[in-house]
């Protein structure tokens, strides 16, 4: 049982002087597996990435990674752990090139002329090759999420934390980084949650979604069986949907 | 000695209230502007020495003098904006820090070439006047210069709580973005707190100008207290900057009767040092403000 | 009358090799990490003292005050600038600007040891093993080692492990984490190697000009021209502080003869603001951008 699971997410809360912001929440993660984070804004979603990542202190509950509680890690250890993360703006290191950020993230777990090697081989994986020496600032939107990723990946993560790496982006980009994930988390073995608005990609992508609202956790399951679910679309569509 | 102790808390509080005016504002352009000035200790020492000058030239009171060194120095503070700090608004922290040190050596400098290192003093009528209350002798020039710093820094609260401008400010502190969005001029209260920030340097130089000596490097001294007053109370905290200015002023006074007026340094440097460690945020100031830094 | 004029010129020669290797210690901090220091001269200062010290109060050869120096000071930068890692940009600026002050202090009032205000005078005793030398020439030569040797470390961070690390935490201190890059500790090290490198700086002045007291070791304007050579040759490259040496120093030296210290500073400010507002990239800066312009 416990072998199946790679992140054990026990009664995370996490309070801002008087908001909570998130609200005790528990779900797991399998090696492997695809986590839909979903939900309205301001439900949480980027607050619990937060504590995951070790960005945040949790104000209550335990992060298990592996059997190892990690909540009270700093974000620096929780990379070294193996948690990789996007951040929903974007935020490269705007005085290097492209393939320089992401050896900065490849140099975690290797040596310089491997580090550089290795990241040259993750910016093909993730289609940015042409842009291998722009520096970070020159790039579009569209690009600046692709480094995100692409500098995630180089850390050697188990897990793979993404927070709206699809918002911003055209249909044709949607479908190319879907692709993306999906190569990721099934040919690799990587664990991916990810928050999402775009629920067609949610869909598509995920093993499992979760559902928050207001901080807490209101559903988990499988993406087809979470969109039934009234008090997902109560969330969603809002209350005086119910009367209609 | 605990005879003395009341005296030595009296002066504390009458310098810390001219240290709180400092502090304001350099809290006032770093909130507004993201701008660390370094200039600042030059602006209250041009103020010095103008108020030094029209007392030597013309006999002018340096109360009075206020009312002339404090316009003149907002203009420049303007022009200082215009020319210095706009186009570097968004460069890379080096460079910012850079601009305002650059100007900082430049006043000093310039005063230093201009008058020469002397310390200077003026003697007024109230120079050696006091009032008894007590145990405690207050001296009336550093009475006037508390009641004038603290007039000076409700006067500015009051602005910012009140006025149009003022709130425009306090907008532009909170959330630059939003403001910009809500149709801000923020080009034009940058300058304007520039200005304003270095006018209560300049007030505040007015007001010291009696109690202290004006020479060309009093700037770094004051800066420096000025910061540490800032950290204490709390980055981009006007209050804070009043209760750290406060607590400051008290701290200088007692280590520079009990131990050595030369250690009055050394003593903010581990009291800095020491808030770092504690209390990063200051007494009154947000968790996270000191990270800010630049951002 | 030739035998001066040589002199002369060896001295500015070592002035410049001096002041490229102290602005280049400085560059590892600044130009890097964005940990802009302004209380070099803090570091410079204790590396001639602690020389100094070693030499006249217990008599041992300067080669053990240049170790002592470098250990003391490396321990003493770490000890100051640690708290200070919590603070960004420009705060962190400010609070170095106290350490020289601070410095200055304590050699003003340990007495026993520094001699206070009335200095230390090294006693002119020629000899590798005093690192002492007749010849100007031995000076230049040892200046140029130092110089090359801050080149070179500078060379293997610049795009190396360290260096890419001290961007990342200086351009986004929530990224360098996300990717498991431990701040302090690369703080820690960067502020290490360039404090040993200024005290070694600071040694070989102590031993040159065999003087120093407090207010001209720990002078504001040590710093200021530490940072004023990087910045105008070019902040975080490694030929930047030794391009900005080559320029100013000489100018310097001519300057110093002609005019005294506010007029001359007056210049550097205006140079530095200048630079600044039109050429904040530096001369090697600059033309690297043209050449990729191109």
């Amino acid at each position: 049982m416990t072998k199946d699971v790679l992140m054990d997410i026990r009664n995370v809360s996490r309070r801002f002087r008087g908001l909570v912001a998130v609200d005790d929440v528990s779900f797991t993660v399998a090696p492997g597996e695809l986590v839909g984070l979903i939900g309205p804004n301001g439900a949480g979603k980027t607050t619990l990435f937060n504590v995951l990542s070790g960005h945040l202190p949790p104000s209550g509950g335990q992060v298990l990674l592996e059997g190892h509680d990690i909540s009270r890690l700093t974000a620096t250890h929780c990379a070294r752990r193996g948690i990789g993360r996007t951040f929903q703006v974007v935020k490269p290191l705007t005085t290097l090139t492209v393939h320089e950020n992401v050896t900065v993230g490849a140099l975690l777990h290797h040596p310089l002329a491997v580090a550089k090697e290795k990241a040259e081989a993750i910016i093909r994986r993730v289609g940015m090759a042409s842009l291998m020496d722009q520096p970070a600032s020159s790039l579009t939107l569209e690009s600046r999420k692709r480094l995100e990723l692409a500098r995630a990946l180089a850390i050697d993560p188990k897990i793979l934390l993404l927070d709206e790496i699809l918002a911003g982006l055209n249909t044709y980009e949607i479908n190319e980084s879907i692709e993306l994930i999906r190569s990721f988390s099934k040919s690799d073995g990587l664990a991916v949650i990810m928050i999402e608005h775009n629920l067609h990609a949610v869909m598509s992508l995920a093993d499992k979604v979760v559902v928050l609202d207001y901080g807490q956790k209101i559903a988990e399951g499988m993406p087809s069986e979470v969109v039934r679910d009234p008090k997902v679309i109560a969330a969603y569509l809002g209350d005086d949907q119910d009367a209609a | 000695m605990i005879s003395i102790l009341p005296q030595l808390i009296v002066s504390g509080i009458l310098i810390g209230g001219i240290y709180a005016l400092l502090s304001i504002g350099l809290t006032l352009i770093f909130g507004v502007l993201r701008i660390v000035n370094f200039a600042q200790g030059e602006f209250i020492m041009l103020a010095m020495f103008g108020a030094f000058w029209l007392h030597q030239l013309w006999g002018i009171d340096p109360y009075l003098s206020i009312f002339i060194i404090a316009p003149v120095i907002f203009v420049l503070g303007l022009a200082t904006e215009r020319i210095v700090i706009k186009p570097i608004l968004h460069a890379p922290h080096a460079m910012q820090i850079f601009a305002t040190f650059g100007i900082s050596v430049i006043l000093q400098n310039l005063a230093l070439t201009l008058w020469g290192p002397d310390y200077r003093s003026i003697q007024t009528a109230y120079s050696t006047q006091s009032f008894i209350v007590g145990t405690v002798a207050i001296s009336a020039s550093s009475l006037y210069g508390f009641l004038i710093a603290l007039a000076m820094a409700g006067a500015l609260i009051g602005f910012l709580q009140f006025s149009r401008h003022g709130k425009a400010l306090r907008a532009l502190v909170q959330n630059r973005y939003a403001a910009s969005l809500m149709g801000i001029d923020t080009e034009r209260l940058n300058r304007l707190a520039f200005g304003v920030g270095v006018a209560c340097a300049a007030v505040a130089g007015c007001v010291l100008t009696p109690i202290y000596y004006t020479f060309p490097t009093v700037g770094i001294d004051l800066i420096i207290t000025a910061f540490v007053v800032v950290v204490l109370g709390g980055l981009g905290s006007v209050t804070g900057a009043i209760i750290g200015g406060l607590i400051i002023g008290i701290t200088q006074t007692l280590t520079g009767f009990f131990i050595s007026v030369e250690f009055k340094d050394l003593i903010a440097l581990i009291l800095f040092i020491a808030i770092l460690l504690i209390r990063p945020q200051g007494l009154l100031g947000r968790a996270g403000m000191e990270e800010v830094g630049m951002k | 009358m030739s035998a001066f004029l040589n002199d002369y010129y060896v001295n500015i020669a070592v002035m410049t090799c001096l002041w490229a290797a102290l602005s280049g210690a400085w560059n590892l901090m600044a130009g890097y990490g964005g940990l802009v220091s302004l209380g070099h001269a803090a570091f410079f200062g204790l590396g001639a003292y602690v020389t100094a010290i070693v030499y006249t109060k217990f008599g041992l050869s300067p080669w053990f005050g240049l170790l002592a120096a470098m250990l003391v000071t490396t321990g003493i930068a770490v000890a100051l600038s640690w708290p200070c890692f919590r603070l960004r940009g420009a705060f962190f600026s400010l609070a170095t600007l106290v350490f020289p002050i601070a410095m200055e202090i304590v050699a003003n009032n340990w007495v026993e040891y520094t001699r206070g205000s009335s200095g230390i005078a090294i006693p002119f005793n020629p000899g590798i093993e005093n690192f002492i030398f007749r010849s100007r020439l031995a000076y230049l030569v040892a200046a140029f080692i130092l110089m090359v040797i801050v080149y070179l470390i500078t060379r293997w961070m610049h795009r190396g492990k360290l260096g890419l690390y001290l961007i990342a935490i200086r351009d986004d201190p929530a990224t360098a984490a996300s990717m498991g890059i431990d701040a302090v500790r690369v703080k820690l090290l960067v502020t290490a190697i360039s404090g040993a490198l200024t005290a070694a700086g600071g040694f070989f002045y102590a031993q040159y000009i065999l003087f120093l007291d407090p207010p001209s070791m720990f002078s504001i304007n040590v710093s200021i021209q530490i940072a004023l050579l990087s910045i105008v040759g070019g902040l975080g490259t490694p030929a930047g502080p030794i391009v900005g040496s080559l320029l100013m120093t000489p100018v310097d030296g001519v300057l110093s003869q002609f005019l005294g210290g506010g007029p001359r500073l007056l210049i550097y400010g205006l140079v530095l603001l200048t630079v600044v507002l039109l050429a904040p990239r530096g001369i090697v800066g600059s033309i690297r951008q043209l050449r990729r312009a191109r």
